[in-house]
């Protein structure tokens, strides 16, 4: 085949994206993160063990604090789980334990830590997917079109209900939301992940799932949303004026080629780097939102997991929070890589 | 080769003005044309308004500057064309090269998409074509080995060589005015003359219309056919390069030639005349002859009443009352 087929030239850069992470050094890039990975996860137990164990009270306190118990049933109660020993062997155990990935018993569940996790997680991912699709789609949107119009009383007006979204605490929108879609008009669920009870399958599932997200994502968006808009627009502003948008501006091609293909493209990185943020605070994070409206996720279960002094069920959101933090930020850096070619494994 | 008449000028900037906000002008009254196969070397200091005067013909223009005037290509008057017409213009019938090949191409393409996107937007061909069009333009402006450079990004190539994917957008679509802003100001010298011929045979092959803005005058002579001198917005001196370099009239002309380096390297000792004083800034220039304050042969005359550009022959003009040489 001739070097001058330009058909094969095309397939082969839409190709050329692609192969950057299959070829060239990748594994070895792995590998190094991975390293790094672990040595995280094991700065997070140890931390998060410390600090949980240096909270006055323990389990049987609370079991304790609920029943008639003698001095010496608690005794044994706390022999029973190992807390009579000294920390640093409870740490031990722990850690031996964690490396078969048995995250311990839950007594406030009366159920394996690992298992309650992984039914509450997908609240919490489909919660956070949903929300920074959400949220990163329309702040970008919003973005631009404050760029585009700078100074103009369409910039002003978006400007300002930014400010009003980003200083908006988000119970109050929740609150707001709740007394309006379905005390006053009744068009929404007031809480819960599902209808109690339903025996939807398939889509209808999906639907009735959908319709108790809405309130919950909503309130979770509009302060990132605000966010979104003020990053997307500065970063507009400042691509803007770069030399290659009058380049392509030179070019004759549409101004909507321009804003979206060019500049966009290259103002994406602070949102990229702000979503990695938002996913991180909102794994462990949205317990407010997800107490309000009564949705089993992460934040929940270790407000409750304080509360009621379940330390091993405490310890393992920690874990599997700052888990999925460690893997979205590997995620966003290989996206970088794919925005920005200039990003180089390193 | 027969030339066409060139009776007709391609591009004829008529009493162009260019001001900022309310009414600080920063070009006045500016006239020249540019022929087709004839290149017209813009020349001046920084801030002149060069660069302003290639933006206002490509309408390029940002839009709290101001123009009047007219700038006639091919019989449409640019600065009354709706967005619509002037964005098809761009591109297809005028094309710019921007001083910055560093800069001037967007880092998150490859350059192969970067020229298939301008096919696309000016022609009804397919992706394919357009790819196959894309690599014999690389070969046009001798980029080597241009299958394997197609999807290169930006960051890989060297200035020279991102200066020849610039080049290459810029005569995708065969457009008749090329418009250069200091091509070659960001490369090193042997790079520079590799540009230059490059861009002097591309002319040359496509009976092109080259504006070449640049204030290197050894450009000019080397490259150009006319010369227009711009003396703080305005044209000061204009005519065919060997007369006006060889024998320059305005007093401004005169001094940039004098305060070029000389080849000679026993003149080590003495030192690069200049001339004195600063360009005024828009809004402080004087109400007489621009040059006045800094000029030589400056009278009374010169700061009462600004001279007008009058015709020295049939293809000179000079904006002087007291020029170089005497007065005619």
């Amino acid at each position: 085949m001739s070097t001058l087929d330009p058909v094969a030239g095309v397939t082969a850069q839409k190709r050329g994206r692609l192969t950057r992470f299959v070829t060239g050094p990748l594994p070895r890039y792995v590998l190094r993160r991975l390293s790094q990975a672990i040595l995280v996860m094991l700065l997070v137990v140890i931390g998060s063990f410390i600090l949980v164990k240096s909270a006055p009270g323990d389990l049987v306190d609370v079991i304790g604090g609920n029943s008639d118990m003698t001095a010496e049933t608690m005794e044994l109660l706390r022999q029973q789980y190992g807390l009579d020993q000294p920390s640093y062997i409870q740490l031990f155990h722990y850690m031996i334990k964690l490396a078969t990935f048995d995250l311990g018993y839950s007594p406030l569940n009366a159920a394996p830590v690992l298992d309650v996790i992984l039914g509450r997680l997908p609240v919490t991912a489909i919660l956070v997917v949903v929300s920074v699709t959400i949220s990163m789609s329309i702040g970008t949107v919003l973005g631009v079109i404050s760029a585009r119009n700078v100074g103009k009383p369409v910039d002003l007006g978006l400007s300002i209900l930014m400010l009003m979204f980003y200083a908006t605490p988000s119970f109050v929108i929740a609150i707001a939301f709740i007394l309006f879609f379905s005390v006053f008009w009744n068009l929404l669920p007031i809480a819960g992940f599902a209808t109690v009870g339903t025996r939807a399958t398939g889509l209808m599932y999906a639907w009735d799932v959908a319709k108790h997200l809405v309130m919950p994502v909503g309130a979770l968006c509009t302060f990132y949303i605000a966010i979104y808009g003020r990053i997307g627009r500065a970063a507009m502003l400042e691509v803007l004026k770069l030399d290659y948008v009058r380049t392509a501006r030179a070019k004759g091609i549409s101004e909507r080629r321009v804003i979206y293909v060019h500049a966009l493209r290259n103002a994406m990185l602070p949102l990229v780097t702000m979503a990695g943020l938002q996913v991180s605070s909102l794994v462990g994070g949205a317990v407010l939102i997800e107490t309000i409206f009564g949705l089993p996720g992460m934040g929940r279960t270790a407000f409750d997991a304080v509360s009621e002094r379940d330390a091993n069920l405490l310890l393992g959101v920690l874990f599997i929070s700052s888990l999925s933090v460690v893997v979205v930020n590997f995620i966003i850096d290989m996206i970088y890589m794919v925005l920005d070619p200039r990003v180089e494994l390193a | 080769m027969t030339t066409p008449p060139r009776t007709e000028p391609l591009l004829a900037v008529n009493e162009l003005s260019i001001s900022y906000g309310a009414g600080i002008p920063l070009v006045q009254e500016l006239n020249f044309t540019v022929r087709r196969g004839e290149t017209v070397g813009l020349v001046g200091e920084s801030g002149c308004g060069k660069s302003l005067t290639a933006l206002a013909v490509m309408g390029l223009l940002p839009p709290n500057l101001k123009t009047a005037g007219g700038i006639d290509l091919g019989g449409s008057d640019i600065t009354k064309l709706d967005a619509r017409s002037l964005r098809k213009m761009r591109g297809s019938q005028m094309a710019m090269i921007f001083q910055e090949p560093l800069t001037a191409l967007n880092p998150v393409m490859t350059i192969g998409s970067q020229v298939v996107e301008v096919l696309l937007a000016h022609n009804k061909i397919t992706k394919a074509e357009a790819a196959k069009r894309t690599l014999e333009l690389f070969e046009l402006v001798r980029i080597p080995d241009a299958a394997a450079r197609f999807n290169d990004y930006p960051h890989r190539l060297s200035g020279g060589m991102r200066q020849r994917v610039v080049i290459a957008i810029a005569i995708a679509c065969n457009p008749s005015l090329l418009i250069a802003d200091e091509p070659t100001t960001a490369l090193d010298v042997t790079v520079q003359a590799q540009i230059l011929r490059l861009l002097k045979r591309l002319q040359r092959d496509a009976d092109l219309g080259l504006l070449l803005i640049t204030h290197d005058l050894g450009v000019v002579r080397q490259v150009a056919d006319r010369i227009v001198v711009m003396y703080a917005g305005c044209v000061v001196e204009e005519g065919p390069v060997d007369e006006v370099l060889d024998n320059p009239r305005h007093p401004y002309t005169a001094g940039l030639l004098a305060a070029r380096p000389h080849g000679s390297r026993t003149a080590g000792a003495e030192r690069l005349a200049d001339i004195r004083g600063t360009v005024p800034a828009p809004h402080a220039r004087p109400g007489g002859c621009l040059f006045e304050p800094r000029c030589p042969n400056a009278q009374a005359d010169c700061r009462a009443v600004r001279p007008p550009l009058s015709p020295l022959s049939a293809d000179r003009a000079l904006r002087c009352y007291h020029p170089v040489g005497g007065a005619n």
